[in-house]
């Protein structure tokens, strides 16, 4: 087991030094040169000579790269446009960007994985139309409109809730949730209609098995079928889609939280594009790509703490 | 009998007028006079536009960020609403000496800093010193002609210059006459925009990057009673459509910059008053004529049709229909113009007078402009410095006019910070770009057109404007620099390295509930002195 674990963490060392080098020459290829974007209007040589001085941009790029890995090892990512500290401000945005992530997955697997049940139970009736139909408008809706949407019904018209803004769960709950109500329902609804989707393909394929069949036979009640036997087996399909969702979900996190002033991890990105904060930029994609790597890291050990053949063969059979 | 009925008729009457004028001019004063009452307490939330940069006016670049210093930082100089600069921090206008090249200038006593550290000339001297020394300090060019600074006694500044330098006043009424406490700069060093100290109405109390900016109502502030807000929060929303739905929704008091297809929406609103403001800033055409080897790296003409003849650069502008740009591509919100000094500036009408500016296209002059070229259908590729809706509507109408007069325009959509490396690369021939604009005429012209400019795009050299526009720095009296100016914008008018179109009219929201917020030509929001009405 140490070996193994040794051989993956390796493995993802290598992964995430690779991905560091492929973000700083991802970052350096956008067009326009950052010491003029963040210069000022007046385009004065000097200042923009003190701006590649600061944040070191005259330097050869292997001299920068060694410089600010060596620093963001040490937890240092260096500061951004603002004169801020970019490690501070990321720790900052995570948990926000987090919230609204989970919240939406819990609302999707709540809509969808109950919509879908219903939908296959009752095939062909008007509440499997209705259950589609919401599927259909689910997906098809982008999210920046049914956010301007939700908005303007209400929080402009009926005053119900907050337009934008977010207020952490520590300083008001309630407030909290008044504020991730709308952005929640924004971005689970895309994943709410997925799931409804996978989970009445897989329960109508389920309800049609032979299993399920004789469970009947056996004189098990309805409810004990569908829920024991059928529900259980068509899990397995609806879980794998939500890990690949989860990428979607962050992506759409960007424009959610853009519309509804949300200061996630997704709006920093998007910032840091824009202004052309070279630092900002550089840690919030190498913190992506890290998160990303141990997430997969922790993914390979529980894999091999399920199923050991994988500890020996590096693959299941 | 008759008579003394009569007489008291006449009396009653009398009487009657009497009182019905008193009423009436009592009612009338009441109209005037109902001025809002204004409660103490509240806090002002302002949905901002961009995010401000570094809250140091060492390293201040943005636009919105001056909105924050406002009521945070004072200056030495402010402006009054009719653009004159007015003494803030200092006492009076500076005293300049018969070389032109000493300010004396007297200084307020009393005041103290946000740390209650007293304010006086110590502390100008070593913010001046700090912003002409410290690396990487965007202030030190804008006050360079400064060679030192002596603080004789408490109330006095004297600053020594190399070169007479008549703007000099317009940027000690910016952020570089924003003083600083010296305690805070000792303590604080590089980081001081963490924790900016200054003379304001308000502190700042935090920070949230990318978030917000709370201010809170200073406890040393010299005119405390003017203040009734408790606090102010800056909000950071980048998106227009989010901004003026939070308006609506009265999450935000005040709106800055309403985009132009949401106007409509807040004027009927009744809970909002939509503000105007025609501003300093415009937007322009540069055409590059000489910009070869890059910005400030030698000037010779690039040889392109445009470059090469000026009849051609007068033809691609008595083409352009200013009045339909302004109506096709921004709805009819923004003011055309034909000049770099805007009407709100009291600049404008002396520096203008006897020039034309043609509203309209005249094609059949542009076509006979075009063949007197010798150029037959020349081709203009026009850069846009942006890549939006709008821009490429701007691109698209421009396109039309040209065609219309045998100029073939290639539009190039251009994201905006790729485009100022094109523009000072010299790899364009005509850039679409604006500017915020500047209080002193100089700023608006000498750095786009004067040889030795940093924004001289165009490439443009001629050392009779730069002759002018030097006299101009160094001219003292306001009679001299509008001769000056307006032989320099007759000079401009006639060779076109720029095309002037417009001069935007930004709109702003404010809650009906929220009086005070006033708007000048600069563009800024300043609250500092709102509140709530009772």
């Amino acid at each position: 087991m140490g070996g193994f674990l040794l051989r993956k963490a390796g493995a993802a060392l290598i992964v995430v030094v690779c991905s560091s080098m492929i973000v700083f020459a991802g970052v350096r290829a956008l067009p326009g040169d950052p010491a003029i974007a963040l210069s000022g209007e007046n385009n004065d040589p000097a200042v923009i000579a003190a701006v590649r001085q600061k944040y070191g941009l005259d330097k050869p790029l292997p001299e920068q790269y060694v410089k600010w890995i060596w620093h963001a090892v040490q937890g240092d990512l260096g500061v951004d446009s603002r004169d801020l500290s970019v490690a501070h401000t990321i720790v900052t945005r995570i948990p926000i960007t987090l919230e609204l992530a989970g919240l939406s997955v819990l609302l999707g697997i709540l809509i969808g994985i109950t919509s879908g049940v219903i939908a296959a139970v009752r095939r062909g009736k008007p509440s499997d139309h209705a259950a589609t139909t919401f599927a259909l408008v689910g997906l098809s809706l982008p999210h920046f409109w049914l956010g301007l949407m939700m908005i303007i019904l209400f929080a402009v018209d009926l005053g119900w809730l907050p337009s934008s803004g977010y207020v952490s769960f520590g300083s008001s709950p309630v407030q909290n949730l008044e504020h991730m109500v709308m952005p929640v329902v924004v971005l689970g609804t895309g994943l709410s209609a997925v799931l409804m989707r996978q989970m009445r393909s897989s329960m109508l394929s389920s309800l049609g098995a032979d299993y399920v069949r004789t469970a009947r036979a056996k004189g098990l009640s309805e409810v004990s079928v569908i829920g024991k036997h059928a529900l259980r087996n068509s899990l397995i399909t609806v879980t794998t889609v939500i890990g690949l969702q989860l990428g979607a979900l962050i992506s759409g996190a960007v424009i959610t939280e853009q519309i509804f002033v949300i200061p996630g991890f997704g709006r920093l990105t998007l910032e840091a594009i824009q202004q052309r904060d070279y630092t900002l930029l550089q840690g919030v994609v190498l913190v992506t790509a890290t998160g990303y790597v141990v997430v997969n890291l922790l993914v390979d050990v529980a894999y091999s703490l399920l199923n050991p053949r994988i500890r020996v063969t590096g693959s299941a059979p | 009998m008759r008579g003394s009925f009569r007489r008291f008729a006449l009396l009653a009457l009398g009487l009657v007028l009497a009182g019905a004028l008193t009423a009436a001019v009592a009612a009338a004063r009441g109209t005037k006079t109902a001025a809002p009452q204004i409660k103490n307490g509240g806090t002002l939330t302002i949905g901002l536009a961009e995010e401000p940069d570094a809250l140091d006016p060492t390293l201040a670049r943005t636009f919105v960020g001056r909105m924050v210093f406002l009521a945070t930082c004072e200056k030495l100089y402010d402006l009054d609403s009719h653009l004159n600069i007015v003494p803030q921090l200092a006492a009076a206008l500076p005293q300049v000496s018969k070389d032109k090249l000493t300010y004396t200038i007297k200084l307020r006593s009393g005041l103290k800093f946000n740390d209650g550290t007293a304010f006086d000339a110590a502390a100008v001297k070593s913010t001046l010193e700090r912003y002409l020394t410290f690396k990487g300090s965007v202030r030190a060019s804008e006050i360079s002609p400064i060679k030192s600074v002596d603080a004789p006694n408490a109330t006095t500044v004297i600053l020594h210059l190399s070169a007479p330098y008549s703007p000099l006043t317009a940027q000690l009424a910016d952020r570089a006459g924003m003083i600083l406490s010296p305690k805070a700069i000792a303590s604080e060093g590089s980081s001081f925009a963490t924790n900016p100290i200054c003379v304001g109405a308000f502190t700042v109390k935090d920070r949230v990057a990318g978030d917000h900016i709370t201010l809170v109502k200073s406890p040393y502030y010299y005119d405390k009673a003017k203040v009734h807000l408790a606090s102010i929060v800056f909000k950071i929303m980048t998106d227009p459509s989010s901004r003026t739905q939070a308006m609506r929704a009265g999450d935000i008091q005040v709106e800055d910059r309403i985009q132009s297809t949401d106007v409509p929406t807040l004027q009927k609103d009744n809970t909002v008053s939509v503000l105007k403001a025609v501003t300093i800033g415009y937007q322009g055409l540069t055409l590059n004529i000489g910009n070869k080897k890059g910005v400030g790296k030698g000037y010779a003409n690039v040889g392109t049709p445009l470059a090469k003849s000026q009849y051609l650069r007068t033809a691609f502008d008595v083409a352009l229909d200013r009045t339909t740009i302004n109506k096709v591509v921004f709805g009819g919100l923004n003011l055309p113009d034909c000049y770099p000094i805007a009407p709100v500036s009291p600049w404008y009408k002396p520096t203008t007078a006897g020039l034309q500016c043609n509203l309209h296209a005249n094609d059949a002059l542009a076509k006979s402009l075009v063949k007197a070229s010798g150029f037959d259908n020349p081709t203009v590729h026009l850069m846009l410095g942006g890549t939006d809706p709008v821009n490429a509507r701007l691109g698209q109408v421009i396109q039309s006019m040209e065609k219309a007069v045998g100029i073939n325009v290639t539009v190039q959509p251009t994201e905006f910070t790729t485009s100022l490396n094109s523009a000072t690369a010299g790899s364009f021939d005509a850039y679409a770009v604006g500017w915020s604009g500047r209080v002193d005429p100089d700023g608006n012209i000498f750095g786009f057109v004067a040889t030795p400019g940093t924004l001289n795009y165009a490439g443009y050299s001629n050392s009779k404007l730069d002759y002018i526009l030097n006299g101009a720095r160094k001219s003292v009296t306001t009679k001299a620099r509008d001769t000056l100016y307006r032989a320099a914008m007759q000079i401009i008018h006639r060779d076109r390295p720029l095309i002037y179109l417009y001069h935007p009219i930004y709109y702003y929201a404010v809650s009906k509930k929220v009086t005070g917020v006033q708007i000048f030509g600069d563009g800024l929001i300043r609250a500092q002195f709102a509140g709530y009405t009772q």
